[in-house]
């Protein structure tokens, strides 16, 4: 709306009563109030409108308020409180029983203990996978001293065939250890010492 | 422990000790707007009873939700949208399944003098009271809730915006309908 031109009454029209509530823009409050100036016919509108806002203030029935704040509070009161509240009136009577080092000691126990609940899945999986571990390899074990067993009959017997004699005596199997073994003839003056493959 | 509340206390105060279950605090709060949740709830409504019950629902409701509520925006205009939302929600409800109401026998009463004060005066203005409640019938609630909202409670063009959910352009048109509508059917009184 250009300010130097005199508005027509359709222009301002719908504007009044925004202009009576004060919420148009500084340049359009101007343009209306000229407009009001020389314009009865707005003014009488513009008037009416004043009225109906009046009436409808002086009609208005406030209803009684009284106990509505504790008939509120009373539903709020049957409320479940969120956890977070619950834990930090939890605290805050702990602190008023024991004091502030108490509370502080209460709150690291119960966090030593979420720890624990936590990370309790996968400490027993990391467990667990131990113990498979150790699992294999004395299984593994096992398997390497059956090993060494038929190793050291298929020696004898071989050693024998070379010597021509029934059998070797083995006066001594000397290693515990599965992957080794050593055998003692003191008759020949002799040591065999036998590695496992897998010791190469 | 925690400080005493005062009456008069920090609005921001009042909030984060609410955020913390302090019913007290909350209290206080409700007691400095619940004139104008009921107030909110009315414009949508129009009805005193319902307005009185959807405004206890509408606090019961921000407290369990002032969690959510970020300091940022205005803690009034929160509460009324709440207000606001409820209420339409019901009156949606109501147009779905009305229900009887003894409003008309309400208003028999509200006409009849009282045993007080059995003065022309005040029955003028029941007559008064009556007419202005059957023009604002008339209106639809969109346009009853615009012109309650900006007349009796005093909400800005922004606040009613917000608290109806609908462009301010759209306040604007919806009271300018209200006004002329109101005007023309209560020229009469607005003569007076």
């Amino acid at each position: 709306m250009a300010p130097n031109i005199m508005a027509q009454c359709d222009d301002i029209a719908p504007l009044l009563g925004t202009f009576e509530d004060g919420e148009l823009p500084p340049h359009e409050m101007q343009e209306v109030a000229r407009h009001l100036a020389s314009c009865a016919s707005c003014e009488e509108t513009l008037a009416g409108y004043s009225n109906v806002g009046r009436l409808l203030r002086e009609t208005a029935s406030a209803p009684t308020l009284d106990g509505f704040v504790m008939a509120v509070q009373a539903r709020i009161d049957q409320l479940r409180p969120p956890l977070r509240v619950r834990m930090g009136r939890w605290f805050e009577t702990q602190r008023g029983h024991f004091g502030n080092g108490m509370a502080v000691a209460f709150a690291m126990a119960a966090a030593a203990i979420l720890t624990v609940i936590i990370t309790t899945p996968f400490a027993r999986n990391m467990v667990g996978a131990g113990d498979h571990a150790a699992m294999v390899a004395m299984r593994d074990a096992r398997s390497l001293a059956r090993d060494a067993k038929s190793s050291a009959k298929s020696f004898e017997a071989t050693a024998s065939a070379m010597r021509g004699e029934p059998s070797t005596i083995i006066s001594k199997l000397e290693s515990s250890n599965p992957d080794v073994a050593v055998w003692s003839e003191p008759s020949q003056d002799t040591t065999v010492i036998w590695l496992s493959e897998q010791q190469h | 422990m925690n400080k005493p509340i005062r009456q008069d206390g920090d609005e921001a105060e009042l909030i984060e000790r609410a955020k913390g279950g302090d019913t007290k605090a909350f209290g206080i709060l409700i007691e400095r707007y619940q004139r104008r949740v009921v107030g909110v709830a009315m414009a949508v409504v129009h009805d005193q009873e319902d307005a009185l019950e959807l405004a206890q629902e509408s606090f019961v409701r921000a407290f369990e939700n002032i969690g959510k509520f970020e300091s940022r925006s205005s803690f009034s205009t929160w509460l009324y949208r709440i207000a606001a939302n409820i209420a339409i929600d019901f009156r949606r409800r109501e147009r779905r399944h009305p229900t009887m109401r003894g409003e008309e026998a309400e208003t028999e009463i509200q006409r009849l003098p009282s045993n007080l004060g059995n003065s022309f005066k005040e029955t003028q203005r029941s007559e008064m009271a009556k007419r202005i409640k059957d023009a604002l019938a008339q209106l639809t609630p969109e346009h009853r809730a615009a012109i309650l909202l900006r007349e009796v409670e005093g909400l800005s063009y922004d606040e009613i915006s917000d608290v109806l959910q609908c462009p301010r352009g759209t306040v604007m048109s919806r009271l300018h309908y209200a006004r002329n509508h109101l005007r023309e059917i209560l020229k009469d009184l607005a003569e007076d």
